[in-house]
């Protein structure tokens, strides 16, 4: 059973300060959804709770089953039962993908899993998921599609069984098809001991996957909690009525218009 | 073929014939293949005459090992006669720290020739290697994986279209560690009058410590218009981020680096059909880049 508390979480990246205090409470049976405008530290959160070195905590706690998870390895933390699947999952050539699964099921046992039933796990969550059955042979992520490397990543969930999975916009890059794939493979491991953060953009992710609580991310804090009605209210009526909490809204990046000139000098911004 | 081993040759001051299937003949330093088959080459120490001639003009599985006992001075030639078909497979287990220098040139007409080049050795060396493509529908693929720890290598590899309608391409890696030093030229030259040639280049070198110096240096002189040519060239430590993601899945970080060094080596075991020699290849690199 585990429970992960976040306490007036402060981070930075290259000197930039995306979360400002942010305080969460996940507990098991339990699905968080995580909205917000892009740029405003949704995926920022998931990424430093899996402990990515790009992302410095400046100040708050992240505690697991009242241990310091900031004080762990990304390692320990996936040993202890996180898993993150990311937005970008990278490409690893010459590692086949079935090499790579294997050393990763084998680092959270005592003993190796036999060939024989490693096997079957992998070829049955490859049908399951609609993959490619030549998968295994293939090397990580090299060559995938977009829509390949998010349904890869829903297969790792799938083998490590996670007790807390966090699943940074896995819906993106997806078809009607393989999304409905995807959320179902999600919604089978929902359990009384498992919790999950979903961060998505759009409504019909969590339509498929419904949430227990919906947190909206605004300018590195949570400005407001609740249930899933909250996502009917961001459908319609977008994130305007952020500003009539007084909050500003982040964009992610200044937008100006685009000349020659702009991308001849690219390299400069 | 099954990848069976027909022939072998060691070669220790004198040629000596150790098995053989009488598909290739010996004659002073040349080395005749006449009918397919397959042939390991063992070198310990280098005959007087330094150079020894293959000549190729049937399909060979070929395997080569330097296991030299001294400092060592070699100039091969090999001479891929037009229809063979060629998967060559040279490996540097040399385990003291003597100087190689190897001179290969590989004269290539219209044949079809892949080699691997896998050097984890002990050794320094300066090595050049040449594929001269001679005429149209010459064809070489070439792939280096070499680890320099604590030694100082050098590897010029050339790829030299001498005629019109012809195909190179070579894949460069390398990995430096322990204050080891990596110098990798890849030459792309194609002559004039070498019209619809095809001539490719990668070379990467991954760098693990501040100490460790290296070079990897791209290199295209093309003096024919209608040609296709490419090059890239990089340096770098491990992405930290492809890290993160393999640690994110319960691996530390040291079996992470190895699982990305070993797969920058591991493209190279796809140039071994002989199932023994793949597994021993497999073992050696868990070893010597994990190690």
């Amino acid at each position: 059973m585990a429970v992960l508390k976040i306490k007036n979480l402060h981070v930075e990246v290259e000197g930039k300060k995306i979360l400002k205090g942010v305080n969460l409470e996940i507990n098991p049976n339990e699905v968080h959804a995580i909205m917000g405008p892009n740029g405003n530290g949704k995926s920022t959160l998931l990424s430093t709770i899996m402990g990515n070195p790009k992302y410095i905590v400046t100040e708050g706690s992240i505690e697991l089953d009242g241990k310091d998870l900031i004080q762990m390895s990304v390692d320990e933390r996936s040993k202890a039962g996180l898993f993150l699947a990311m937005q970008y999952p990278q490409e690893i050539p010459g590692v086949t993908t079935s090499d790579f699964l294997r050393a990763a099921m084998n680092a959270r046992r005592e003993k190796p899993i036999s060939l024989f039933k490693f096997i079957k796990e992998l070829d049955g969550a490859i049908t399951e998921l609609k993959m490619d059955e030549n998968l295994a042979h293939r090397y990580l992520n090299a060559g995938f599609s977009g829509g390949e490397k998010k349904r890869n990543e829903i297969l790792q969930m799938k083998l490590l069984q996670p007790q807390i999975a966090m699943l940074d916009e896995i819906d993106s890059g997806l078809d009607v098809d393989a999304l409905r794939i995807v959320a179902q493979a999600i919604n089978e491991m929902r359990d009384e001991n498992r919790s999950m953060m979903l961060v998505s953009h759009y409504e019909r992710m969590f339509k498929l996957v419904e949430p227990t609580h919906v947190h909206v991310i605004v300018n590195g804090v949570i400005v407001l909690e609740g249930g899933p009605e909250i996502v009917d209210k961001i459908d319609t009526e977008g994130y305007d009525w952020v500003k009539e909490l007084g909050i500003e809204l982040l964009q992610d990046e200044e937008r100006k218009p685009i000349l020659l000139e702009n991308c001849a000098h690219a390299g400069k911004f | 073929m099954d990848g069976a081993i027909n022939n072998v040759i060691v070669i220790d001051n004198e040629i000596s014939i150790i098995e053989t299937d009488n598909k290739i003949k010996i004659v002073n330093n040349n080395i005749i293949v006449s009918q397919p088959t397959s042939l390991k080459v063992v070198y310990k120490s280098i005959p007087d005459c330094k150079n020894l001639v293959f000549t190729v003009v049937s399909d060979l599985d070929l395997y080569e090992f330097y296991e030299f006992e001294g400092d060592s001075n070699i100039e091969n030639e090999y001479q891929i006669e037009p229809q063979a078909n060629v998967n060559r497979y040279v490996e540097n287990r040399t385990s003291e720290k003597f100087a190689l220098n190897i001179e290969e040139t590989v004269n290539v007409k219209d044949a079809l020739i892949r080699s691997a080049y896998l050097d984890l050795g002990a050794t320094n060396c300066e090595n050049k290697i040449s594929y001269n493509l001679l005429t149209p529908g010459g064809e070489a693929h070439v792939h280096l994986g070499v680890l320099s720890s604590n030694s100082k290598k050098k590897y010029d590899i050339a790829l030299n279209h001498l005629n019109h309608h012809t195909y190179g391409n070579m894949d460069n890696y390398g990995i430096v560690k322990n204050a080891g030093s990596l110098i990798i030229n890849g030459i792309g030259k194609i002559a004039k009058g070498c019209s619809k040639s095809n001539t490719h280049q990668i070379n990467k070198i991954i760098v693990f410590d501040k100490k460790c110096q290296a070079q990897a240096n791209p290199y295209l002189l093309v003096d024919e218009y209608d040609v296709n040519a490419s090059h890239g060239a990089s340096v770098g430590k491990i992405d930290d981020q492809q890290l993160f993601y393999l640690q994110s899945r319960g691996l530390t970080s040291q079996q992470a680096m190895s699982l990305v060094t070993i797969g920058y080596f591991m493209p190279v075991i796809n140039y071994i059909k002989n199932e023994k020699i793949k597994e021993d290849v497999g073992e050696l690199l868990n070893e010597k880049v994990v190690g």
